[in-house]
């Protein structure tokens, strides 16, 4: 099953780490073991169906391993200093959400991270102010690795940002793994605003305990090619999966997002909104899949994906895929792919608003809901869904004025 | 203020061309409020939307002349921010896009082209607060998205509500009174007759005479065809409620001043 050439150029690189402890070894020698034995992604794959071209090019291994080390603020440890001082806390727990398996990026990212952040909330503590990472891409492979363990009846909100120190093309490869404790809340937002020449791929994995609340909100607004998977299992009765996404594409920008809803015991609810912008000649997909397994009757289940195309060679590819086996379930899903609303538009420029400012009220407009769904927290005296909000109208910026039919 | 000569004017793009507008002449003094009526299809929309500049009506000869500037090449926030504004006989639903925000936006765009300072929040809250008055505007209205979720009515009063902060020079009301009860369409009258001026000028297009008995206009068209067929003064719009447009086809076609 080696892909030969592919993946030999990283497993060559692959040395272990002097002095490390013994679980973690192991755990990477695995992971180096499973990437040699799958390699990268075929397009014959239908996970990597539009994925994989891009991939190879991170396959030629143009990108050595560098580490990363992100800035922290809030109540979280640096991933190498827990490593160097007490690894033993995190044996058993990293890469028990995360399992290498059958993903090629998680086993790269396991052989190879150095660094990333440890998130515990203790049990009760509501965390007020969000707890901040931030990423810096390299002109290399780095490999960001969060941890994070919520606990029974905490509150908190996580921010991962990944942004660039470079302007060459980087690859980073993101993995971030959350327990969610009984009754805890937990809001996490992955924020990928990379440079333009960026391959991003983040991989996200969460169990959630019973009665928990989890909320993601991925917003992808710049990089090359970009890819966004998020797995969340529903472990235990009661808990509550809210996945909301927002992408914008501009260039000849790639975007895929892929969430993973397992419902696997009864009684749990799960909402799905992700938005796609997308401009000139980007593409976008999105594929949400998600499983009821037998034993999960009461299951709510509903997932929208709303896109506007704006340009003229942009695309989307759009998937649902509900796998259903049990029988007393409510599960929706939708999709919808619009251009600009012309007559919108008219009706804006009628009051006397320029064009190009009633194309970005517009957009922004589109957009909006995903800022509003957001639990507003303040992070360093703002609001997180208005700075989040005031990024996305940056990035806007870059997206050129077509279409409408005006 | 407003002259319009021989105009004629298509909808429609590609294959789907059709002319509407078949030779209206037609002019406005400032001050003066004229009404157009007539069937429906007989171009009233049309007209309405060929003023405000609404893209996919074309005009193919004639000319509209407005404070002196030939309208054909401006675009419609141009239009806008020079005094015209249109009261849409359906407007728009706009999800995301609150309704302060948008009209805070609207007034700036505006002041800005007239080389006056922006409306700070504190200004345009106050000036927010006078206006809905007069239409009878809730406070949870303006602070939702625009237009959604708002009755018909409400929808017709956030149209005037917005003439009202925008004093526009000439006021264009695509059959603004369709569709409200007597009591919303009183309010809504109400809120046109507060900005009656010397120097506005409105033309109020409708289907139905009811309305012009609260906006008493100072000349009544019957446009038919494309065309203007008759004109005179308000006892035109008591006439044709009591005769109907059904005498049309018969009438020659008789040209307005």
């Amino acid at each position: 099953m080696s892909q030969g050439a592919d993946s030999s150029a990283l497993v060559e690189q692959y040395s272990p780490t002097e002095g490390e402890a013994g679980w973690l070894r192991v755990l990477r020698e695995d992971a180096i073991a499973r990437f040699e034995a799958i390699g990268f992604p075929t397009s014959q794959l239908e996970d990597w169906k539009y994925t994989a071209a891009p991939a190879r090019a991170i396959a030629k291994g143009r990108f050595a391993p560098a580490s990363t080390t992100p800035q922290i603020s809030g109540p979280a440890e640096s991933m190498a200093s827990v490593l160097a001082e007490d690894a033993g806390s995190l044996d058993t727990r990293i890469g028990s959400i995360a399992q290498a398996k059958d993903d090629p990026f998680v086993a790269l990212n396991t052989a190879f991270f150095s660094d990333g952040a440890v998130v515990r909330v203790p049990r009760g503590e509501a965390v007020a102010e969000p707890i901040h990472i931030v990423f810096e891409a390299k002109a290399a492979m780095t490999s960001p690795r969060v941890w994070i363990d919520a606990g029974a009846n905490s509150s908190a909100t996580v921010v991962i940002e990944f942004t660039s120190e470079t302007s060459e093309a980087s690859f980073s490869n993101s993995v971030f793994e959350a327990n969610v404790g009984a009754n805890a809340e937990l809001q996490l937002v992955v924020l990928q605003r990379e440079h333009d020449a960026a391959l991003h791929i983040s991989r996200g994995f969460v169990r959630q305990q019973r009665d928990s609340r989890f909320t993601a909100h991925t917003v992808t607004l710049s990089g090359k090619l970009v890819r966004n998977d998020i797995e969340v299992v529903l472990a235990e009765e009661g808990a509550d999966a809210t996945l909301n996404g927002l992408f914008l594409g501009t260039s000849s920008r790639h975007i895929d997002n892929h969430t993973l809803v397992d419902h696997a015991v009864a009684h749990g609810t799960s909402h799905e909104l992700y938005k796609g912008i997308l401009g000139e000649a980007s593409r976008g997909v999105f594929r949400g899949r998600v499983i009821v397994r037998p034993d999960a009757q009461k299951t709510s289940a509903e997932q929208h994906n709303a896109n506007m195309l704006l340009g003229n060679k942009s695309e989307i590819d759009t998937k649902p895929q509900l796998e259903i086996y049990a029988d007393d379930v409510r599960c929706s899903h939708g999709s919808t792919i619009g251009q600009l609303d012309a007559d919108a538009l008219f009706y804006l420029r009628a009051r006397g608003i320029s064009r190009d400012d009633a194309y970005l009220l517009l957009v922004e407009g589109f957009a909006n809901e995903i800022f509003d769904e957001m639990r507003d927290v303040s992070i360093a005296g703002e609001s997180l869904a208005e700075r989040v909000r005031a990024l996305f109208l940056d990035s806007l910026g870059g997206l050129e004025a077509v279409g409408g039919g005006a | 203020m407003l002259e319009i000569k021989d105009l004629h004017a298509t909808v429609g793009e590609g294959d789907d061309v059709k002319p509407i507008l078949n030779g209206i002449n037609l002019s406005i003094a400032p001050g003066e409020v004229h009404a157009i009526m007539g069937p429906n299809g007989s171009g009233k929309s049309t007209l309405s939307n060929v003023l405000a500049g609404r893209p996919g009506y074309e005009i193919t000869s004639g000319t509209i002349t407005y404070q002196g500037n030939d309208l054909g090449g401006m675009e419609p926030e141009e239009r806008a921010c020079e005094g015209i504004f249109l009261a849409f006989q359906y407007p728009v639903e706009i999800p995301g896009v609150n309704n302060n925000y948008f009209l805070k936006a609207s007034i700036n765009a505006m002041r800005k082209h007239r080389g006056e300072d922006e409306l700070d929040a504190f200004d345009f809250l106050n000036l927010m607060r006078e206006k809905m008055k007069l239409v009878d505007m809730p406070e949870e209205l303006v602070n939702r998205a625009i237009n959604v979720g708002f009755s018909g009515g409400e929808k017709k009063r956030n149209e005037i509500l917005q003439m009202l902060l925008l004093e526009p020079t000439l006021c264009i009301l695509d059959e603004t009174d369709s569709g409200l009860d007597i009591d919303a369409l009183r309010t809504v009258a109400e809120g046109i007759n507060a900005l009656r001026a010397p120097e506005r000028s409105m033309l109020v297009i409708t289907h139905y005479q009811r309305l012009l008995d609260y906006i008493v206009p100072d000349q009544v068209h019957v446009l038919s065809g494309g065309k203007i067929v008759r004109s005179g003064g308000k006892e035109l719009a008591q006439e044709l409620e009591s005769t109907g447009y059904g005498w049309i086809e018969s009438a020659p076609g008789e040209a307005a001043g």
